[in-house]
């Protein structure tokens, strides 16, 4: 049974009442238990569990030393293009926002990648829309181009078949995310508007297509602030748990992007503070401290400074999210505000000052 | 890990059945029958110890005398275990759990292969290819194996409906010397883990129950007792007891009170700010 | 016929593997073999298929039961 049609026996409102009626006993034992359940993970993700924050957040640092040591990663970005066939309520790039779209020539990705290179950075997301111009046989062009300047290769683009991610990965892809926004179909269906990614089990069951063609990593998420968090959080929480059951020869690395007001006109419906993402991204690690923890620049510097030496594994700095922009920097429509601009430089002097080790990449041993 | 979840009704003195390969278990204690003096303290020890699989080999008749090992576990009516003890490669294995359904009309079988005739330690490789082999020919395979737990999760994803690793080599009765390997195997398994081959004293039978294994498998250490029938039933006690601690939910350590002081800053301007 | 029985040679007037084991009193009165198993030439004979198994010259016959075995 693949995951989506698992979750469909959930009762997602159900979920919401055991996560609301969460008393501190259940925040205290899922605490003090060694290995935590789903069960436990809505515990410590209520509304209850707010006045145990720092504990949580003592026992997520602790975890997250004995797993991942005193290091953290830093990758960075490369937009290839803009061009999005979806309509997604939330997103800049949304097919029906007017605007220069563009999609990056192999010419203009190698003349990035050297950008990209002079930073120091040798582990690279590369991000498109979703869009005919930019399928299997774009990659087919780009991907080896840019392999040859990344230590480490990863993709956040539109949900593929099996057998292209098998291809993606004899090219050299490690790691590809897809974030399922949120497991609520209502909202889901309200936010999704046109366009393939419509397609909510295709979305849905991408994970295991990635675990079947053997992807070393998969990136895992939900939207934070398009549906009530705490109830989405445990359904991501149940998809890991799948993910680890099923393609446990797969890494996980799970990110959170949150919405934030005013951006780009859309109001997200259920707003996520920092306090609350900070008992969102504990809660995940005391779940399954495996779990590769990711942070982007749309978070504050301020937020990333206390977070990043707590429980994050992998971080970008010095992000661009219009194509072309390593090279010859514009001014055109962002996918998110960035609220993080520090240049690298500065922040892995901070990283190393908390104590922290930066490193460009950690690929697996034998991986050419 | 979430079926210790449904279980707690154990406790209470709910019922606390062991379901696998499509049977229920009330007692956790599975026992061999290897190396009794006797066939009469067999039947004492297996009746005492409310033991109810016990596990046979397969062997070449003695065409002359029997051995009347079935003959007394029909009479106290347990489930019968063949094992394929001997196997030195997946085609024997394969061969003697044929010939054990045969004889016996049970799909269920313990692979064992173990080449090695000093330590009798199961050979991973051999023992994988059989159980995909007798899955796929319907047999519900309970392989005995090294406590390694990437083995253990190749050995489920086969369609094995349990995994039996060995605390230490057959016979040693030294006890949870793969202890270490063993918690790992349970936290990862999805089907039941049975304990068996090495536990030599009633308090690792405790201890291994006490970890969250589903059952365990003893022996040698019955058979070879100074009184086989007290052990008998002195194991299925340390059974009994060490699940019971299991569901009761052992001591809870308490974590960390503190956080990084970054931590406690950002809270305290999270208030001020609220 | 001379045949190999569990291992050792054996002479035997039995035409058929059935009529074998009845020879060697392995049936029960109702015909049936619980506990046991049979193999000619390393190959499973189910009891089924016994009583029409025709044995030739040089067989290896071995006959299994269910013995003590941890």
């Amino acid at each position: 049974m693949s995951f989506f049609d698992e979750i469909r026996t959930e009762d997602y409102d159900e979920w919401g009442q055991i996560i609301a009626a969460a008393t501190p006993e259940d925040v205290q034992a899922a605490l003090d238990r060694p290995r935590r359940t789903v069960r436990d993970f809505a515990a410590l993700v209520s509304p209850a569990a707010v006045p145990f924050l720092p504990r949580i957040a003592g026992e997520a640092e602790r975890l997250t030393r004995i797993r991942f040591g005193q290091t953290v990663n830093m990758y960075i970005p490369l937009y290839l293009s803009n061009i999005c066939s979806n309509r997604c309520r939330y997103c800049g790039f949304a097919a029906d926002n007017h605007f220069k779209r563009r999609i990056l020539t192999p010419a203009e990705t190698e003349e990035e990648c050297l950008a990209i290179r002079k930073l120091g950075y040798e582990t690279i997301l590369v991000v498109t829309g979703e869009s005919g111009q930019s399928g299997m046989r774009y990659f087919r062009e780009v991907i080896p181009l840019i392999k040859r300047h990344a230590a480490y290769l990863m993709m956040e683009v539109q949900p593929l078949d099996t057998q292209d991610y098998r291809e993606l990965r004899e090219m050299g892809v490690d790691c590809v995310c897809v974030y399922q926004e949120t497991y609520h179909e209502p909202t889901y269906r309200e936010n999704h508007l046109g366009g393939r990614k419509t397609d909510m089990r295709y979305r849905m069951e991408t994970p295991e297509r990635l675990g079947e063609a053997g992807m070393d990593k998969i990136g895992m998420g939900i939207l934070l602030g398009l549906a009530e968090f705490r109830t989405d959080a445990v359904m991501l929480a149940r998809h890991i748990a799948y993910m680890r059951r099923h393609y446990w020869r797969s890494r996980l690395s799970l990110s959170f992007p949150r919405l934030r007001p005013a951006e780009g006109g859309f109001c997200p419906p259920f707003p996520v503070s920092e306090r609350e993402l900070l008992q969102y991204v504990c809660a995940f690690r005391l779940f399954d401290p495996e779990l590769e923890i990711s942070i982007s620049t749309r978070e504050s510097a301020s937020f990333r400074d206390m977070i990043v030496p707590l429980v994050i594994n992998s971080i970008s700095a010095g992000s661009c999210t219009q194509p072309g922009g390593y090279a010859r920097p514009n001014e055109e429509v962002p996918q998110f505000v960035i609220n993080d601009d520090r240049p690298t430089e500065e922040i892995a002097a901070r990283l190393r000052n908390a104590g922290l080790d930066v490193i460009w990449h950690s690929s697996r041993i034998g991986q050419a | 890990m979430e079926t210790a979840m449904t279980s707690r009704e154990g406790a209470a003195g709910g019922s606390d059945l062991l379901s696998f390969g499509g049977r229920s278990f009330k007692s956790r204690l599975f026992l061999g029958t290897g190396k009794f003096s006797s066939p009469e303290v067999l039947r004492e020890a297996v009746g005492i110890s409310g033991s109810e699989l016990i596990t046979v080999a397969v062997r070449r008749t003695s065409l002359g005398g029997g051995d009347s090992t079935l003959a007394v576990l029909r009479e106290l009516g347990t489930a019968v275990l063949p094992n394929t003890a001997g196997a030195r490669d997946a085609r024997e294995a394969v061969f003697a759990a044929s010939l054990a359904r045969e004889a016996l009309g049970t799909d269920l079988i313990k692979l064992e292969v173990h080449p090695d005739p000093r330590y009798l330690l199961p050979d991973p490789v051999e023992t994988l290819k059989a159980a995909e082999i007798l899955v796929r020919d319907g047999f519900q395979v309970m392989p005995y194996c090294q406590a390694d737990p990437v083995l253990c999760r190749r050995l489920e994803e086969a369609g094995c409906c349990c995994v039996m690793p060995l605390a230490a080599p057959i016979g040693t009765n030294r006890g949870l010397v793969t202890r270490e390997m063993i918690a790992i195997i349970l936290e990862q398994a999805s089907v039941p883990v049975v304990v068996d081959a090495g536990l030599g004293a009633p308090s690792h039978a405790a201890a291994a129950m006490e970890m969250g294994a589903a059952a365990v498998l003893v022996n040698t250490a019955v058979a070879v007792a100074g009184d086989p029938v007290a052990m008998a039933l002195a194991f299925a006690e340390a059974v009994r007891a060490g699940r019971r601690a299991y569901l009761a939910g052992l001591g809870r350590s308490s974590t960390r009170a503190s956080a990084t002081s970054a931590v406690e800053n950002f809270l305290r301007d999270q208030e001020a700010g609220a | 016929m001379n045949i190999i029985l569990n291992g050792e040679r054996h002479e035997t007037g039995s035409r058929t593997l059935g009529d074998l084991l009845r020879e060697q009193g392995i049936l029960s009165p109702d015909g049936t073999a619980f506990g046991y198993a049979f193999s000619v030439n390393q190959r499973l004979v189910p009891r089924e298929q016994a009583d029409s198994f025709e044995l030739s010259e040089g067989d290896e016959v071995d006959i299994f039961s269910m013995v003590a075995g941890g």
